[in-house]
């Protein structure tokens, strides 16, 4: 990873957790919100591997903690998003090869984060039903699945034009 | 093997660094460091969040627009029944007449409040995967708010302000868990306190006393708190749905629908100053009691 890569990354990440309340969250769409940030961390852990996806999911739960109008306990989305960039990068999917299984890990993994979120908040700050935990999971396994049709190519794009990969990018379990 | 071992050192680093901030703000509760470091953060960001909110919104305005346009025509057949109904019932009934006045008195009430307001743009909502119900809004210090300020609408209780940089505040909406509001019935004076239940349309009232007369469609305001913060006095909430009384518990409680739809905010007010009558004593069986000129007794 050289640094040109790394500021991309935390570009992306940035742009995202910005516009997720002012544009995505407005468009009151029918169960849980567009969520891109998710996209974006499966997107750089797909193409970089398990330490890149890892560290991604790090800065972007720090940056959701930190703009408002969240105010969840600080923290507790960097654990969560952590512990999915790392799974997705040493799955090793490689969209080069197939299509939809990179979509797919996509919508798997944001179904696994809300769990995730889930559990962390009803361990560290309030206990929060099932039932509204349940309603979230489908809308967002279709919502985030139909953003990484046009998030992936736009991230490996974008990862091209910042030149050629190094070995330790790949790295792999 | 060397490079397996770098991958499980640095995600057991990242893993414990956000235990550490989570134990952290946890451990330190209100007025800590984390709490300054998020205020400031709050304020790096807030005119970058305004000028992209500024950039984007005509966009979003489309895409809403387009979905209301399919809405507006089932929610005109639908008025166009209510209206049928209620034109019935105008003739027919008495209570209807009763209901009106009992409606104007509400407003009375509102009116006399005379509450100085802040107007402010709703400007981000949180995400619903956060299971917490917040919004931030494009009014801040600089417009003289500060945390634990009063948030409504034209309908009702929004929430109160919490975190408040220098030109965005957040506000914790009254449908969030964490949210309680000291409420009363109107006409009838039963004491409760409303929380929040993590559910878009619905918010539960606990009243005090187990055998006090509650009815559906009452309706719940505010009692206010002391110098109006973190709640201002009489400010409508919302109408009793249903009550369950539970045999045997020394509380009995409510279902509450709010006025406020929650998932179309706009246009909100912050509360900055109470008002120095105190719309509570004007709840009288004269309507002309409650006009403001009249019950300023200086």
């Amino acid at each position: 990873m050289n640094s040109a890569r790394w500021f991309a990354v935390v570009f992306t990440i940035f742009f995202a957790v910005l516009i997720q309340p002012i544009f995505l969250a407005r468009l009151n769409l029918p169960g849980a919100t567009i969520d891109m940030i998710v996209v974006l961390v499966c997107a750089w852990a797909i193409l970089k591997g398990p330490i890149v996806g890892a560290t991604t999911g790090f800065l972007a739960g720090l940056f959701i903690d930190l703009v408002p109008p969240t105010e969840p306990v600080l923290g507790l989305n960097s654990l969560a998003l952590s512990i999915v960039g790392f799974s997705v990068g040493i799955l090793g999917v490689k969209p080069s090869k197939s299509f939809f299984r990179p979509l797919l890990v996509v919508a798997f993994a944001s179904v696994v984060l809300i769990l995730l979120r889930a559990t962390l908040i009803s361990i560290f700050v309030s206990p929060i039903a099932f039932s509204r935990v349940f309603e979230l999971l489908i809308t967002q396994a279709i919502y985030t699945s139909l953003l990484a049709v046009f998030v992936i190519p736009l991230i490996t794009w974008l990862d091209r034009k910042l030149g050629p990969t190094l070995r330790s990018d790949e790295l792999r379990i | 093997m060397r490079d397996n071992g770098r991958v499980r050192a640095v995600l057991a680093v990242l893993l414990l660094v956000s235990l550490t901030l989570t134990i952290l703000d946890i451990r330190s509760g209100d007025g800590a460091l984390l709490k300054t470091v998020r205020s400031i953060s709050a304020n790096l960001i807030a005119p970058i969040q305004q000028g992209l909110f500024n950039a984007v919104n005509p966009v979003r305005i489309f895409f809403s627009d387009y979905s209301e346009l399919i809405d507006a025509r089932q929610r005109a057949r639908e008025l166009e029944a209510q209206n049928v109904e209620l034109l019935e019932k105008l003739k027919t009934s008495d209570d209807a007449r009763r209901r009106a006045s009992e409606l104007d008195a509400l407003l009375d009430i509102a009116g006399s409040g005379s509450y100085r307001l802040v107007p402010a743009q709703v400007i981000g909502i949180g995400p619903r995967q956060d299971f917490s119900w917040t919004i931030t809004i494009d009014a801040g210090s600089n417009d003289g708010i500060t945390p634990n300020m009063t948030v409504l609408n034209g309908e009702g209780l929004i929430g109160r302000t919490s975190t408040v940089t220098q030109t965005t505040a957040t506000v914790i909406l009254l449908i969030d868990k964490s949210s309680r509001v000291g409420a009363r019935i109107s006409g009838r004076g039963e004491l409760g306190f409303a929380s929040g239940q993590d559910l878009p349309g619905q918010i539960e009232f606990e009243l005090f006393d187990a055998i006090a007369k509650i009815e559906v469609n009452d309706v719940l305001l505010t009692w206010g708190s002391e110098d109006g913060q973190p709640f201002a006095g009489g400010v409508p909430i919302g109408r009793v749905s249903s009550v369950e009384s539970k045999p045997g518990l020394l509380t009995k409680s409510a279902v509450i629908e709010p006025f406020v739809d929650f998932s179309k905010l706009d246009l909100v007010g912050v509360v900055v100053d109470s008002p120095r009558v105190d719309p509570r004593p004007i709840v009288g069986p004269t309507p002309e009691a409650a006009l403001p000129s009249e019950t300023e007794t200086e």
